[in-house]
């Protein structure tokens, strides 16, 4: 639900004073130099899908900014009506709503952008700025508030968590043998794996065969029964201090533990937070490897530490790119080759690596009950890539993903099954490894 | 030449006030956009501390060269009659502006006034379309702000003054006129663009090549 009360003079100041925070050199070289030529409008697949202007990527973008031109330039200053800038008002951030959280922060407008425009950059800062004015979305504020007070943003705690974890290993010993167990808050070991909430608990085969692979590649490896979920959903309604609060919790896990390497889920945002985001926020480099569990499934694979058989995948398989594992993250090679040993038939879906759709999902789309329409709409781009390949599983490294993409199935009448990299690995595994 | 003009001495008006004003012209534009650069270039660069992936300097480079291709970019590519109005637009400009230095040395006048009667009427259609697109298309519209008409105005008024100068001389006013305009709103409206380019394309290919997210190796196909 909008929450679109009045703000105080208190809390404008304080939003003035965010923005001001955030004015890096890019930051105000993204917000001054657009010339709105509108060629990124089709490289967003909201705009794509639904022809309405809101949904163009400057067209967000302006909404910040406008009320940055009208502080902080001379025309803006002089003659707002000439430069289209507009007072910081409580109105004026009213409408910025809609307008900025239906955005999946995907960043293909920026790849696409001629002269190089961050839109997801300023979209978040716009964000921030609702936060700070008390209108973001009620369900992602939530999400957030809930991964404070209870550590999961879904509310799952340690009880629950370590109930899936009791069952899980009971399931991986008939696989694996009785002497299976799954090490808990063990310190000095290797490494920490950290799953997701979703995944805990809407997949938890990803989280069952993440382990069957730690355990076949004979890896030194713990969870803990304090931090057993990697979600950051501040990254998304733009609490920065939520999401360094957040990042620290995590930090200091792995630093009680002892652990060189942090090996993030497949949870697209919270490796990008770890990964790439949380060494900024807390101005120091982090003592530990933050890794992707696709990177380490990967180079276990390139150190023969698991043999895999890709006869024990036949169907035609395609791969979603993540928007915050590739896009963000960098991740393009790993997946693939992943793939490409694990199943027999692997095609590409057209446009892909950095020019991949998003699957509609991101940005916190998935907890803004409010856009659901919108959501489902714009995952109309994928469907059709998926459709077009043919393929009967649809492969991809990202619980949130996953699970709008099961959406999208239904919704577009897809006839395919959404997988997770890990599980299609796990099911190639050979039983000599 | 029309004839009220000549008769009523309003270009030689134009003409003087035009070469008065220049220099004072000149000075605005140079020292409020070195004002309003110094002012971007002195706001806080956050360090990126996650240890990289890829190749920052890399990645300006790629973004700065070949990522500008336009069949690199999927926009670009769908976009090939904007992307192309476009830089024909920015092409006779850069030929104006080449045209009018070629006359402040004395230098080659007459080649680069051939060169401009053959490139600015392009460069202005190509601009008169894109100010077009911007009145009629209902996306483009609702992302147009006053100083985008104005600015495209500006650069169409540069254009046309011009190619009627490389045609007959006598529109020399006029088009200086035009340059005074243009000069006056580099460093206040939407064209200071031509500066803040070059650093909005470094920023998105050193983040991007940091991360290893556009490199230059070929991409793994299975």
């Amino acid at each position: 639900m909008r929450n679109t009360k009045n703000m105080t003079e208190e809390t404008l100041a304080g939003a003035w004073n965010l923005l001001d925070k955030r004015l890096s050199r890019p930051m105000v070289t993204f917000l001054e130099v657009c010339t709105h030529c509108g060629v990124c409008s089709d490289a967003c697949h909201l705009y794509k899908v639904s022809g309405d202007p809101i949904h163009i990527p400057s067209f967000k973008a302006d909404r910040l900014r406008r009320v940055y031109k009208r502080r902080y330039t001379w025309l803006g200053r002089w003659l707002p009506w000439l430069a289209g800038a507009k007072e910081l008002t409580d109105g004026e951030m009213n409408g910025w709503v809609d307008a900025v959280y239906q955005c999946t922060l995907c960043r293909r407008c920026t790849i696409n952008c001629p002269i190089g425009i961050d839109n997801a950059l300023i979209i978040r800062t716009a964000r921030t700025l609702l936060h700070a004015a008390g209108k973001g979305p009620a369900q992602l504020e939530e999400h957030t508030r809930n991964a404070l007070e209870t550590g999961s943003p879904l509310r799952v705690t340690s009880e629950t968590f370590q109930e899936r974890i009791a069952w899980f290993e009971g399931e991986l010993q008939e696989r694996l043998g009785d002497d299976f167990q799954i090490p808990l808050d063990r310190k000095g070991a290797d490494m920490l794996y950290m799953p997701a909430s979703l995944e805990l608990m809407k997949f938890p085969q990803t989280v069952m065969s993440t382990l069957e692979l730690f355990h076949r590649a004979g890896a030194d490896y713990t969870l803990s029964t304090v931090r057993y979920d990697v979600t950051n959903y501040a990254v998304f309604n733009g609490d920065d201090e939520a999401a360094r609060e957040i990042a620290s919790r995590d930090i200091a896990e792995a630093e009680r533990l002892g652990v060189k390497k942090v090996v993030v889920s497949e949870c697209g945002h919270a490796f990008r937070a770890l990964r790439w985001e949380a060494p900024n926020w807390l101005h120091k480099p982090l003592p530990f490897e933050v890794v992707d569990v696709v990177e380490l499934v990967h180079h276990w694979l390139k150190a023969g530490r698991l043999t895999l058989d890709p006869a024990k995948n036949q169907e035609q398989v395609t791969y979603h790119d993540p928007c915050n594992i590739g896009r963000n993250g960098g991740l393009f090679d790993e997946p693939r080759e992943l793939l490409g040993a694990s199943v027999k038939n692997f095609t590409e879906m057209t446009p892909n690596r950095e020019n991949n759709w998003c699957c509609g999902g991101g940005g916190g789309m998935l907890s803004m009950p409010e856009y659901r329409e919108t959501r489902l709409a714009a995952s109309g781009m994928k469907a059709g890539q998926v459709r077009a390949t043919g393929a009967k599983v649809l492969a991809t490294a990202c619980a949130n993903c996953q699970f709008q993409l099961n959406e999208m199935a239904q919704h577009h009448g897809l006839d395919i099954r959404v997988e997770s990299i890990t599980d299609l690995v796990a099911a190639a595994l050979t039983k000599n490894a | 030449m029309p004839l009220w003009l000549v008769e009523r001495n309003v270009l030689d008006d134009l003409n003087e006030a035009g070469v008065v004003a220049l220099p004072w012209v000149v000075g605005w534009c140079v020292v409020l956009s070195a004002l309003r650069l110094v002012w971007v270039i002195r706001r806080p660069m956050a360090a990126d501390i996650a240890p990289p992936k890829g190749s920052s300097a890399g990645g300006a480079f790629y973004a700065l060269t070949f990522a500008m291709l336009p069949w690199k970019k999927e926009s670009t590519r769908h976009h090939w009659a904007t992307y192309t109005a476009g830089m024909l637009m920015h092409l006779a400009v850069f030929v104006v502006i080449l045209y009018g230095g070629a006359r402040w040395v004395g230098w080659g006048q007459q080649v680069m006034g051939w060169v401009v009667l053959a490139m600015g009427p392009v460069g202005l259609a190509a601009a008169v379309g894109l100010l077009v697109k911007r009145g009629i298309h209902r996306g483009m519209r609702a992302i147009s702000s006053p100083d985008d008409v104005l600015s495209n105005l500006l650069v169409d008024a540069y254009l046309l003054g011009a190619v009627l100068t490389a045609w007959s001389e006598g529109w020399l006013p006029m088009w200086r006129l035009a340059f005074l305009g243009l000069l006056v709103w580099i460093p206040l409206g939407k064209l200071f663009h031509m500066v803040l380019f070059f650093f909005s394309r470094v920023f998105f290919g050193w983040q991007f090549g940091r991360r290893g997210v556009i490199r230059w190796a070929l991409p793994v196909s299975y």
